[in-house]
């Protein structure tokens, strides 16, 4: 299974890495970069500056992940791969856990220049308070982002196979994510969909451990509950690919009928 | 009158065939709910950062930018569905009226434009609690208009480039991310250095919006008539000099071969 996962994450890195459509996602980024690198410049406040030069890496890595994840499959359904994928003993929730880290893990590399151009244009650098913890936190928020585009690549699937539905709904993501601002600043019917998105949970322990303040154990217990709902998005998402596992073989083929 | 007519079939037709988002759900979701939540995600962004004043600026600016948004996706999504489904080279070979192919890629997709923008608008006076009678909505309606006119002429610019390079998304993500940056839509154009502040000048958004920013305050259509102009200018040096270029690519595409090869 390990090797199947590996293997699934080494052809998809090759494959976004070859073409210059993978290297332009990086350059789509300059723009969001700029504009949240001179707000927090402009803000003058060090809370906002450090939610932005920690935070808008991390949005970017969502919004890419929201998008190309589902739409990895759906060039796999297109292409008659995924077929073939399904054909072999690795189940296709595998397969696709292992797209989902290596478009997580490409959109790391790329967020490393949008951390550049945040810093660069702001001007400064806050210093954390724990930079080990923040370091984990900033690990179990990418964790989350690919366990919540893994969920939405079987979603496309059942939904029939439109990934621009799920380009149009990544800024929800974002919006209760707080990867830009505190979460409290949202309105209160948004607190249960805040609550189940891993996403927020992590970001409260990022920016515990940059600001200091509720100790550790606030910040790990951020880490467990994240933890927790994306092993529930992983199950939600094997559920949901047994569910095409079992369509797929009643219509015989990943085209909606 | 019968080119009229060729042309209203050719533009439904572009329309019915090539537009990628007309089912139900991925409609909805690309010109009703996309610019929603990137309005209100850049409003409570503004407000944390920079304050409420900072919130009503950032939502008009990304209601300016969702207005372009999706017919920025529509136009060259249908150029780029004619090159891959190999119908281009077919209509080429045709003796169609090539500026009326030009824009039926564009001109159906005006309309969705003006919705997006009058949802934008909408959220924003919702979001931000402003008063509907202190806002002068004819000139609102006027940046609208003029904005989803010259965003539609902005990405026919870009359509020869799609062709050539037969690419969607990074050509596509080039025209939000110069509106982004240069056209005041989120940072003022004036904190801009110089030479990119005339830069801005000559993309779409800058002046339409600068328009409906100033009829928020209740400014009247004699105010900012230049603000107008200027983007219809805009929106008619992208026509012509994109339709040149879409003339210039038939010709390196009869001399390469092919209307989906990269650039020779």
């Amino acid at each position: 299974m390990a090797h199947a996962l590996i293997g699934a994450f080494t052809a998809h890195w090759r494959h976004s890495t070859r073409d210059w459509h993978g290297q332009g996602v990086i350059v789509m980024q300059v723009p969001t970069a700029a504009v949240l690198g001179w707000v927090a410049a402009n803000s003058g406040d060090p809370t906002i500056l450090a939610y932005v030069i920690v935070g808008a890496p991390l949005m970017l890595i969502w919004e890419n992940s929201a998008f190309f994840v589902p739409l990895a499959l759906h060039h796999e359904i297109n292409e008659g791969t995924a077929e073939m994928s399904l054909a072999t003993r690795t189940p296709l929730t595998v397969v696709v856990l292992g797209k989902s880290l290596a478009v997580a893990s490409l959109g790391a590399v790329s967020s490393l220049m949008t951390f550049a151009i945040v810093v660069a244009i702001s001007g400064a650098v806050p210093a954390a308070s724990s930079p080990g913890l923040l370091l984990l936190s900033v690990a179990v928020v990418f964790i989350s982002i690919a366990a919540m585009a893994f969920v939405f690549a079987p979603a496309m699937v059942l939904t029939g196979r439109e990934p621009g539905v799920l380009f149009a709904l990544a800024p929800l993501g974002t919006l209760v994510s707080g990867f830009l601002y505190p979460l409290s600043i949202l309105p209160g019917w948004l607190e249960i969909l805040v609550r189940l998105t891993p996403t927020s949970w992590a970001m409260e322990s990022v920016v515990l451990s940059a600001q200091g303040g509720g100790g550790p154990g606030r910040i790990v217990l951020g880490w467990a509950v994240a933890g927790a709902i994306c092993a529930a998005y992983v199950l939600i998402g094997h559920i949901l690919f047994l569910r095409i596992d079992r369509r797929v073989r009643v219509a015989g083929t990943l085209m909606p009928g | 009158m019968h080119a009229v007519s060729t042309f209203v079939t050719q533009a439904r037709l572009s329309y019915r065939a090539l537009f990628w988002w007309q089912n139900p759900l991925p409609f909805a979701a690309n010109v009703v709910v996309r610019p929603l939540l990137m309005i209100a995600l850049y409003a409570l962004f503004g407000r944390f950062a920079l304050g409420v004043d900072a919130s009503q600026s950032f939502a008009l600016g990304m209601t300016a930018i969702g207005t372009t948004f999706i017919i920025g996706g529509a136009v060259l999504g249908a150029a780029s569905q004619e090159a891959w489904t190999g119908t281009l080279t077919v209509l080429m070979s045709s003796a169609a009226s090539r500026l009326r192919i030009f824009l039926a890629w564009g001109v159906p997709y005006y309309s969705l434009g003006i919705a997006a923008g009058a949802l934008g608008i909408a959220a924003t006076v919702l979001l931000t609690g402003d008063g509907p009678a202190s806002i002068n909505w004819w000139v609102v309606a006027a940046g609208i208009a003029v904005i989803a006119l010259s965003g539609m002429a902005f990405f026919q610019f870009f359509i020869p480039l799609t062709i050539l390079t037969g690419d969607f998304g990074v050509v596509g993500a080039i025209g939000p991310g110069l509106m982004m940056t240069l056209t005041g839509a989120l940072i003022p154009t004036d904190a801009l250095p110089g030479f990119l502040q005339t830069v801005g000048y000559g993309i779409p958004i800058t002046g339409g919006l600068s328009a409906i920013r100033a009829a928020f305050e209740g400014a009247p259509l004699a105010e900012v008539r230049w603000h107008l102009i200027a983007e219809i200018a805009v929106a008619a040096a992208y026509l012509v000099v994109g339709f040149a270029l879409f003339r210039a690519a038939e010709v390196h595409a009869r001399r390469s071969g092919g209307f989906d090869r990269g650039p020779a």
